[in-house]
């Protein structure tokens, strides 16, 4: 498992909100980071993947973004997570953790039991 | 919910595309530098740091590519480029696009009023809750195949009676019921109706200030009754005064309280202003006398829910039938129920119908040179399309692209058609003279929708078939320079065709049109009151039954012609229009008889003299003698053989009155009368055979040579004879031929002005799509005259083509125009209202057609002799 995994689809949602959740306010580049990190550098995620699915988040409502400045003073895009971002992150934790587990079941018959 | 939040967003995502792209550079540019700083730090070059962080970004542009796709709507947006790009690529060609845009925009403006019109009119529901249920009450007589409009006394109460069919009936007496309001010398006349109290109920209007009539309004004798105001009266006479309900206002010379001002618009039965309340007992009365006279009723109900006209028609019937046979009728009619809505507006759809056949032959005369044009102009760019096709467009990416130029055409076409006609509709009064519909046509919703949708529909339509011939191009010949080519023999056939079909349509429309223009001249030429009117004077007369019936007519005369400055004058009393015929050799005739009651000075004052027989003599003008004077157009309809003196006639106004019988001892000259000045109503004259009262009768007054009449001068006059009588509106006859004058003149000119754009939409047609057809052989030509083909021989080939394709086009459009014409003839003749016969006008068809061939030969001309002129060696080569 040492090369680099592309993002499975629905799940860079999660893994956005979710570091949105832990660390607060965050630019494009710094949510890349974090999640490749985060993955032990498993995941790559290119621009083409990542600034699509902000931007999608924020047409649903579910981040905000605004300009501000970094902490190496470079003008940035930062994302937050909104009332309705938090609910919903909430909601697929619940769904990512049932699904798991329901596959975890027929991987595994004997977790079941 | 998210769903529909993200599509709000994305749909603001097409709007502010530059901002929005500049954010997403500079958001991409500093990842890119977090990064790069990153490498830096770990002790990277500059050169390689920038190396790696490029390669893990995945590609820039791409990820662009893919975050605007988030951004917008993808096909919105494509569409959206599309059409910019074709606007990019009209705009550097904007001759072609004024062109073919402005062909669409003179036709569908014409179409966007006339469609304003017709959605006033039938469109638009009445505004009546569950109007389906309203119909107008009308009886048929199988026996004598006639049909009348309004019910005798005796029917309406059987209507009544039939409470299985209906909820309610209510009546209004007949039209021509004006009042006058306000003090005589000042009173206006306005158009009134007595009706039944519960008229507003069944009809489901309530009034805008006070309420409705109820039976303790109803007033007998002379007594002032109270009376309803309409919105415009109330306005124009009253200002809006808010308080008017309980305070009087006089009316006929008697004050009257108002009691009600209904809303806005409504002036049911047709235009009236001031509405009285009708007695059910008056009702009664006449149902029981046995001789009703003049009083008949327009009558609507209200159908039960659930029942259907032909229900509501047998049950009427059924019951006509019951009463009739109890009271021992030899004819009993039977019920007509018609939908009110289609009352209302039957008068005017004969006309309309033709404005509406006038807007589709200009909008397909404007639409096939909008697609002549597309394809031009596509032929033109046939190398541009080759080689988009060569690079790998599909063929559905190059029509898709024909036709969103198109479409734009179309739009812009659209946006120049809701000008002209918003134009064409303030201009209404210009073309018809005010008040020719019942309604006000407006630019609303659906007018605007009609004419983009129209417009669009049409962009589209008629570039797709030009769109899909030129994305057909065969690459090679386009490819290796030889552009041109002369299409094959069914692409020419049916060019050939659509010149045909532009020149025969062109000349159809053309003779209808002349045909109506020169029938609309020769009413106004033959115009006019038709004697001599120069120094006359009229004015209106109310004049109250009780005194109407005292026979004031001779002392009214006596008083006016004791004005120093008047030479003669006379009473005319209110015409009755529709009568029965009773000649005492032929069966009845119904017809647009004009029957003239008049005071016997009346030929005097006008200064008609006999052309055949003679005028009343005094005594038989004292003892009311039974005569009749024919006018001259009548008495060549009735009688035939022109024997017409000494014939008795009878006249009566419904076919169950009994005839009134007159002796025919003169004809005199026609007479019009206003404000129509029809010249095919047919007067006849009876002196003095009916009473004068309540209907408007007139004035005539001649003035001794060029005196004017004093102001007041009339009223006062009147006023000695009896104060009740109201006078209004004095005026010289010569004012009234003018307003008259003004707007037939309108009428004539939107006739003309819809055959102008249509010739020159033909014209526009005919030229390019010859000069297209000939331009496409360049290469052809080319080729015989470097074979050794003289000029001449050239020439002769293309007019041996084309001529017999005009005399096709011209043949076929003139006889196909002559049957048009009598097919609209018959279509706008109606027995109950004569107008004037069309006939082929062959002057301006002739000027037309020839005008047209000219167009044709030098369409044809042109290119011919940029081809003859150039170099063959060009001209094959395709650089025509």
């Amino acid at each position: 498992m040492s090369s680099r995994l592309d993002v499975q689809q629905g799940t860079l949602v999660l893994m956005v909100l979710k570091t949105l959740d832990v660390l607060g306010p965050l630019h494009g580049y710094g949510i890349a980071r974090r999640i490749e990190e985060t993955s032990r550098q498993r995941l790559t995620l290119n621009y083409g993947t990542l600034y699509p699915a902000l931007l999608k988040l924020e047409q649903q409502g579910f981040l905000k973004a605004e300009w501000g400045m970094s902490e190496n003073n470079r003008r940035a895009r930062f994302y937050t997570l909104t009332a309705a971002g938090r609910r919903h992150l909430a909601r697929e934790t619940r769904e990512w953790h049932a699904t798991t587990e329901l596959v975890g079941w027929f991987l595994d018959p004997r977790r079941a039991t | 919910m998210s769903r529909a939040r993200e599509l709000l967003a994305r749909m603001g995502g097409l709007f502010g595309r530059a901002r929005r792209d500049h954010e997403l550079d500079e958001e991409l540019a500093a990842h890119l530098q977090f990064e790069m700083d990153e490498h830096l730090r770990r002790g990277l070059p500059p050169d390689e740091a920038r190396r790696r962080a490029l390669v893990s970004s995945g590609g820039i542009e791409r990820a662009k590519e893919a975050y605007r796709d988030q951004r917008g709507l993808r096909w919105v947006d494509a569409a959206l480029s599309e059409i910019l790009a074709a606007a990019g690529r009209l705009r550097r060609r904007p001759t072609a696009l004024v062109g073919a845009a402005l062909s669409l925009a003179l036709g569908m403006a014409l179409a966007t009023a006339v469609f304003s019109m017709v959605n006033a009119l039938f469109l638009r529901p009445l505004p009546y809750p569950h109007q389906e249920q309203l119909v107008r009450i009308r009886e048929r007589d199988p026996k004598f195949k006639s049909l009348s409009e309004y019910l005798p006394a005796r029917d309406v109460l059987a209507a009544e009676a039939d409470t299985r069919s209906f909820s309610g009936v209510a009546v209004a007496q007949l039209y021509g019921n004006g009042s006058f309001v306000g003090a005589s010398g000042t009173a206006v006349l306005v158009e009134s109706s007595p009706i039944s109290p519960n008229y507003f109920a069944v009809l489901g209007v309530r009034p805008m200030l006070g309420r409705g009539f109820t039976d303790p309004d109803v007033v007998s004798g002379d007594a002032a009754s109270p009376v309803i105001l309409s919105y415009a009266l109330w306005t124009s006479r009253f200002g809006q005064q808010s308080d008017i309900v309980g305070k009087t206002v006089t009316v006929d010379g008697k004050e009257s309280p108002v009691v009600a001002v209904m809303p806005k618009g409504f002036e049911m039965p047709f235009g009236t202003q001031l509405w009285k309340p009708l007695g059910r007992d008056s009702l009664e009365r006449l149902a029981a006398s046995a001789n009703p006279g003049w009083q008949y009723f327009a009558t609507i109900g209200r159908l039960k829910p659930g029942v259907s006209i032909e229900r509501g028609t047998a049950g009427l019937s059924a019951n006509l039938h019951r009463a009739g046979a109890s009271d021992g009728l030899e004819r009993i009619p039977y019920a007509d129920l018609l939908p009110l809505a289609r009352y209302v507006t039957a008068p005017f759809v004969g006309e309309l119908r033709l404005w509406v056949a006038a807007a589709i032959v200009v909008i397909l005369l404007g639409a096939v040179n909008f697609a002549t044009m597309a394809l031009a102009r596509g032929m033109r760019r046939r190398e541009e399309l080759g080689v988009r096709l060569a690079l790998g467009a599909t063929r559905r990416r190059v029509v898709a692209m024909l036709v969103s130029e198109t479409a734009l055409m179309g739009v812009l076409g659209g946006a120049f058609a809701a000008l002209l006609a918003a134009w064409l509709l303030n201009a209404r009064h210009l073309w018809f003279g005010g008040d020719l519909l019942p309604v006000t046509p407006t630019v609303d919703w659906r007018v605007v929708g009609f004419g983009m949708a129209a417009t669009l529909a049409i962009g589209v339509l008629f570039g797709l078939g030009p769109a899909i011939e030129l994305s057909r191009t065969d690459l090679r010949p386009v490819l290796s320079g030889g552009s041109w080519s002369t299409g094959g023999s069914r692409e020419m056939r049916s060019r050939r065709g659509l010149v045909a079909l532009q020149l025969g349509l062109s000349l159809t429309c053309m003779a209808v049109l002349a045909a109506l223009v020169v029938a609309d001249r020769e009413a106004q030429g033959s115009g006019g009151p038709g004697y001599e009117y120069t120094h006359m004077e009229s004015a209106r007369l109310y004049v109250p039954d009780s005194v109407a019936a005292a026979g004031v007519a001779p002392s009214l005369v006596q008083a006016v012609r004791g004005i120093p400055e008047v030479a003669d004058a006379a009473v005319v009393r209110a015409p009755v229009n529709v009568a029965l015929l009773y000649p005492d050799w032929r069966p009845k005739l119904p017809a647009a008889i004009s029957w003239r009651d008049v005071s016997p000075e009346y030929f005097a004052t006008l200064g008609l003299r006999p052309i055949a027989g003679r005028l009343p003599t005094a005594a038989e003008m004292r003892a009311r003698a039974p005569v009749m004077i024919l006018s001259k157009s009548s008495a060549g309809w009735l009688f035939t053989n022109g024997a017409v003196l000494g014939h008795r006639v009878g006249v009566a106004v419904h076919g169950r009155d009994q005839p009134s019988w007159f002796t025919v001892i003169g004809v005199v000259p026609d007479v019009r009368a206003a404000p129509n000045f029809d010249p095919l109503t047919v007067p006849v004259y009876t002196m003095q055979a009916l009473p004068l009262g309540v209907t408007s009768s007139r004035l005539m007054i001649r003035m001794r040579g060029d005196l004017r009449l004093p102001r007041d001068a009339i009223g006062d006059a009147v006023r000695r004879v009896d104060p009740r009588i109201v006078v209004s509106d004095v005026q010289p006859v010569a004012n009234v031929v003018e307003v008259w004058r003004a707007q037939s003149r309108s009428r004539t000119l939107f006739f003309g002005l819809v055959a102008v754009v249509a010739l020159v939409l033909a014209m526009v047609g005919v030229y390019g799509l010859t000069s297209y057809s000939v331009e496409l052989r360049a290469r052809e030509i080319g080729i015989r005259v470097a074979l050794g083909a003289s000029n001449g021989r050239v020439v002769r080939t293309l007019i041996g083509e084309f001529g017999w394709v005009a005399v096709g086009a011209v043949a076929g459009g003139l006889l196909l125009g002559g049957r048009a014409v009598i097919l609209v003839d018959q279509y706008l003749q109606n027995p109950m209202l004569p107008r004037p016969v069309l006939s082929m006008q062959l002057v301006p068809v002739a000027v037309a057609t020839a005008t047209l061939v000219v167009i044709m030969v030098v369409g044809a001309a042109m290119p011919i002799r940029r081809v003859l002129r150039q170099d063959v060696v060009r001209a094959i080569q395709g650089g025509a």
